[in-house]
């Protein structure tokens, strides 16, 4: 019988005493609050609901299409010389690793649903393991903290848009499959709203890093309102096709 | 060694798969309908439901106040597994590695028997689902994400998964769920107790202790892996809606997970050399 190390099993003790942690702040915030500071995600349009990425060349109704995205962005000198010498092998989705939200949103075929809760809006990816998950905390500022590999997202919104601003990433992930690199400075903002009566979210991603990038790059895409379901995808289910 | 159960599992697969799928749906609407009666949906229901749930598998096995732990988390649960399983199914756990085949410990999903049942999660919902996300210390890729559908039946021919096809609905405040469609890599507890594409999980899920804890009262059978079905209650303690999703990932740094992935492959050619020696022809590639 072999013999059992369960690390998972000391990480979540460990992880119940973060999250008891977390919740005593929150519990002495919570009262007096008015209805809508403790729902803000009410205050805007409804986005719950699954979406599949329009490919991108597809013209949708008023000539709407998906434009610029993660290969074009703007690297500074030093940082195209860092993406130059990466290796495809390098690639962190090879590892079924996150990739960042600023290629997430504009992955090929990327499906995800969309839910509100009490003061946050989350976004659940098919492939998880790439995508992992964003809970995006409303009118609420950053808060401090380790870097992570999805970010710290705060939202607000701004008539019928949802503008989520995401800082505090790690430096593991990559702006392109091409190797482009950020530093941890490297902050996003995402304007999203519904277009079409509904059927299609947009949306318009902005990414900064003074370290790394010539300036701002904004890229947009189109997300279809479907009536399917997300299906269980196991990124690393067969390590036969995870590089070593 | 495992060849036999397996074998003999999987010639009888075909049958038994199609005659299972045509007849749990209709075994589980009977049992439901006996139970209780479907309503519809509680008003605001998304509202009291949604939110971050402290798991039970905290130090001092708690309760919520004046409710008692009917079976407490594992061991006990490793103990009653064992005391059901049958014979072939116990030597399936015997010849079982941990570190090639134990989902925790290979990021992947540990299945709803495992972190789901134990551990903290979030719940989300729209008004045609709700989601389970997390549930163990590996975060979702090992606590996973399971999606309950509550205005359909089971999918006529599902594919195997570590989630299941899980429905639910309505009877009274008690959300009934029942998930079959199961893969067999999960297994009933931490330890390597094997279930086959059979299992069966049927659960009852209530607010109790004024409205402040989830009950979930889970029924677990697996006609070809247990001589009997068992029930285990759980509770979780619903936080505060502010309390934060923290960012969990298995193995979360590029070094640490291609350093594991070299010693999965080192460990899988380990085990074939040794099977080898011992003998067998099975290779491990084959059976899984």
């Amino acid at each position: 019988m072999p013999i059992r190390t369960d690390p998972y099993g000391l990480l979540a003790a460990a992880f119940a005493l973060t999250f008891a942690l977390a919740a005593l702040p929150a519990a002495a915030q919570a009262p007096a609050a008015t209805t809508t500071a403790e729902r803000p995600e009410l205050k805007g349009p409804d986005f719950t609901g699954v979406y599949q990425l329009v490919p991108s060349g597809a013209s949708l109704p008023g000539g709407l299409r998906n434009q610029g995205g993660p290969e074009e962005i703007p690297l500074q000198p030093a940082a195209q010389a860092t993406a130059r010498a990466s290796s495809p092998k390098d690639d962190l989705a090879k590892l079924c690793m996150p990739v960042g939200p600023f290629r997430m949103m504009a992955w090929d075929g990327n499906k995800m649903d969309v839910y509100r809760s009490p003061g946050r809006i989350t976004m659940l990816y098919e492939n998880y393991f790439l995508g992992h998950m964003r809970t995006i905390y409303l009118d609420r500022p950053h808060t401090p903290g380790a870097p992570l590999w999805v970010g710290d997202s705060v939202g607000r919104w701004d008539g019928d848009t949802l503008v989520v601003d995401t800082n505090r990433f790690n430096e593991h992930t990559w702006l392109n499959s091409a190797g482009a690199p950020h530093s941890e400075d490297l902050r996003l903002t995402e304007r999203y709203r519904l277009v079409d009566g509904g059927k299609y979210l947009e949306v318009r991603m902005t990414a900064e890093d003074a370290k790394v990038l010539t300036g701002p790059y904004t890229y947009t895409r189109y997300y279809e309102r479907v009536n399917t379901e997300i299906q269980e995808d196991i990124c690393n289910d067969d390590l036969e096709t995870v590089v070593e | 060694m495992n060849r036999v159960p397996g074998t003999l599992w999987r010639s009888a697969m075909g049958v038994i798969v199609i005659a299972g799928l045509c007849a749990l749906p209709s075994v589980a609407q009977t049992s439901s309908n006996a139970s209780g009666k479907k309503t519809a949906a509680p008003a605001g229901w998304q509202e009291k439901w949604v939110g971050m749930y402290e798991g039970q598998d905290r130090e001092g096995k708690i309760a919520p106040p004046g409710f008692k732990v009917l079976y407490p988390p594992e061991p006990d649960t490793i103990e009653l597994v064992d005391s059901l399983l049958q014979p072939w199914a116990k030597a399936r756990g015997l010849t079982t590695s941990y570190e090639l085949e134990d989902p925790g410990q290979i990021c992947r999903p540990t299945g709803p028997l495992r972190g789901n049942a134990t551990s903290e999660f979030e719940l989300l919902a729209s008004a045609e689902k709700i989601t389970i996300v997390g549930g163990t210390g590996g975060g979702i890729l090992t606590g996973g994400i399971r999606r309950i559908y509550l205005n359909r039946g089971h999918l006529k021919n599902p594919p195997l998964t570590y989630y299941g096809d899980s429905v639910g609905h309505w009877e009274g405040d008690t959300l009934v769920i029942d998930a079959v469609g199961f893969n067999e890599k999960t297994w009933f507890s931490r330890d390597p107790q094997r279930h086959t594409e059979a299992l069966h999980i049927r659960e009852r899920w209530k607010f109790v202790a004024n409205d402040g804890w989830l009950e979930k009262t889970i029924t677990v059978d697996d006609r070809f892996a247990l001589t009997a079905p068992y029930t285990v209650t759980r509770y979780f303690e619903k936080l505060p809606d502010a309390t934060a999703q923290p960012e969990r990932l298995c193995l979360d740094t590029p070094e640490a997970r291609r350093a594991w992935i070299k010693l999965y492959k080192r460990y899988e050619r380990d085990y074939e050399e040794e099977r080898k020696n011992m003998g067998s022809n099975v290779s491990l590639t084959e059976e899984r």
